[in-house]
């Protein structure tokens, strides 16, 4: 209890200090409205987003794009990390595509997907690359570290490949999976936003509204803050969402 | 044999690639005797701006579809694009059909949206070679349009910013933040320049304004021609025809120049936001820039109409003059 207040305490201590930290740059750059807005300009901003039905639309289809885009690379990194689990020359086949896939320039990506699926779809399609490789390498890892006592006893008592892998070893390595999906998500909807803004996307989203924001009055970074501070709160509870499921699949690894 | 196969064989392959292209240009196979079907549900894809605000009217039809960053749009003047019409600046357009895309010019709808605006600073408010002048884009359409009017003049005096936006933000601060020199001219489009001027946080507020119109520049060293700026290109099908779509099009530019409160009825049909991110201006904004002697350079013009407005101006870009092949 103690501990937890303390840990408590000292996040909030990181709170402050980052607030602290944004008005002094604020106040250091003299064109406030322009370049750099202040914490408080931020958030009265914030409030009147928030009354509006737009953003609310826009956090809904970027939540909606990233889960799309998500669920695509989870059942396909789930597949590839299976066959690459319990293959060793298949992991081998698939380590240079999964390096390649890792250090390709997202930005790149995204004009590549634009011409491929559209600037509606880009952002999915975005999310899907960048978050496959963590989920794959999640699921490689959890069937490396599969204890191999149970493996051995699945084969002695006569199970075959399939029934091995769907009941002993997926259920093995669903806390490796949990962190996984933990660790991404979060960068899969940052990503998600990047994307919109990228592929010039007009259709509803936060990265589009941030873009509409910059293009119809370039001199007002005040709204531009407004939604992005939308997004890290949204991160930011996403994160917590996950962060029981994580610290339980951590213990239980 | 063998030997004179292999000498013709190239010539062959060589003779195939120019099959359809003269001087660069391409060229069509004689007339077509197929008579075409209207098409209903005619695919658009427009940059947010001021090119977007010819389309009001269309603010709910899923088919016609805007990006917020206009380089984008050159990815869908290929053969597999989903669109039948596809609106972007002239250069970059002609540029993509002499490179093979199956694309025709059919019209013009922006003449062009540039203004030069002075920040107050100057005090003889005359724009000289001691003045300071930001310009965004260099070696691009602003760029070379100055250049075309003024020549090497101001050389000395000049700054470049990358894009509007950060043209904008000299013009509001009166200060080129990347080098902190104090601005006296800002080369600017609308409708940034709008809200600029109308910013009550800038800095120079109440104190900046337009300084000259560039459209009317060019006119003078062009002699009365005008500045192509964003065009209409059609796909090239050889079943349908979207004639009657362009038509209510410029039925609707039309309305619009004339009363601009048009504008505001048909992207009114969504909210002020969604128009803002569909088409990159607020509905009032575009009333106010259109209402300004048509701020925004909106209009209608056949591209067979005015082919020697197009080659003069795609002559500043160093390009050829067009085929008329190249024309819907």
């Amino acid at each position: 209890m103690r501990s937890s207040l303390k840990k408590s305490l000292y996040s909030l201590f990181g709170v402050v200090i980052f607030i602290l930290g944004w008005v002094i740059i604020s106040a250091l750059i003299d064109e406030n409205t322009m370049i750099f807005p202040d914490p408080v300009s931020t958030i009265r901003e914030t409030f009147v987003l928030l009354g509006k039905p737009y953003v609310y639309k826009c956090m809904g289809y970027s939540i909606l794009r990233t889960f799309i885009g998500f669920a695509i690379s989870f059942v396909s990194a789930l597949v590839l990390g299976t066959i690459a689990g319990t293959l060793p020359n298949a992991k081998i086949v698939m380590a240079p595509i999964f390096s390649v896939m890792k250090s390709i320039p997202t930005a790149s990506l995204v004009f590549l997907f634009l011409v491929l699926a559209g600037a509606r779809n880009a952002p999915i399609a975005m999310v899907t690359l960048i978050s496959m490789p963590i989920i794959y390498e999640a699921v490689v890892r959890g069937f490396e570290n599969v204890d191999r006592t149970l493996i051995d006893a699945s084969r002695i008592d006569g199970a075959n490949l399939l029934t091995r892998i769907l009941k002993v070893q997926l259920p093995s390595i669903i806390p490796f999976i949990l962190v996984g999906v933990a660790s991404s998500f979060s960068l899969s909807f940052k990503i998600e936003i990047m994307a919109e803004v990228i592929s010039g996307s007009t259709t509803n989203g936060l990265g589009s509204a941030i873009l509409a924001c910059q293009r119809t009055d370039p001199t007002n970074m005040v709204p531009i803050f407004a939604y992005s501070l939308v997004a890290i709160i949204i991160v930011a509870l996403i994160s917590l969402m996950f962060m029981p499921i994580e610290s339980k699949a951590k213990t239980s690894r | 044999m063998k030997k004179n196969i292999l000498i013709a064989l190239p010539m062959i392959l060589f003779m195939a690639s120019c099959g359809n292209h003269v001087l660069g240009w391409p060229v069509s196979d004689g007339p077509a005797s197929i008579t075409k079907v209207e098409k209903d549900n005619v695919k658009v894809i427009c940059p947010t701006g001021a090119p977007s605000v010819a389309f009001y009217n269309h603010a709910i039809d899923e088919n016609f579809e805007t990006n917020g960053t206009p380089s984008n749009i050159v990815s869908f003047l290929t053969s597999s694009s989903p669109y039948d019409a596809v609106v972007i600046d002239t250069v970059s357009g002609l540029k993509a059909i002499k490179n093979g895309a199956p694309f025709k010019m059919h019209s013009t709808l922006t003449f062009g949206n540039f203004f030069i605006a002075s920040t107050g600073h100057d005090e003889n408010k005359t724009l000289d070679p001691t003045d300071k002048i930001v310009l965004f884009g260099q070696n691009q359409t602003p760029d070379l349009i100055w250049h075309y009017i003024y020549g090497d003049t101001y050389d000395s005096s000049i700054e470049y910013v990358t894009a509007v936006s950060d043209a904008a933000a000299c013009l509001a601060s009166g200060k080129n933040v990347a080098t902190g020199s104090d601005v006296d001219y800002v080369f600017v489009a609308q409708p940034v320049l709008f809200a600029t001027l109308n910013n009550a946080n800038a800095k120079t507020y109440g104190k900046a304004g337009v300084y000259a119109n560039v459209q009317e520049l060019y006119k003078e060293k062009s002699g009365n021609k005008s500045m192509i700026q964003a065009s209409l290109f059609v796909k090239n099908q050889e079943e349908y025809s979207i004639e009657s779509y362009l038509k209510s099009l410029e039925n609707d530019i039309n309305a619009a120049v004339e009363d601009p409160n048009k504008v505001v009825e048909g992207m009114s049909k969504i909210s002020e936001d969604e128009a803002k991110a569909k088409f990159g201006i607020a509905a009032n904004a575009a009333k106010a820039v259109l209402s300004q002697n048509n701020g925004l350079g909106l209009g209608f013009k056949r591209a067979r109409d005015i082919k020697d407005d197009i080659n003069s101006f795609i002559s500043i870009f160093g390009m050829d003059a067009i085929s008329d092949e190249v024309i819907a």
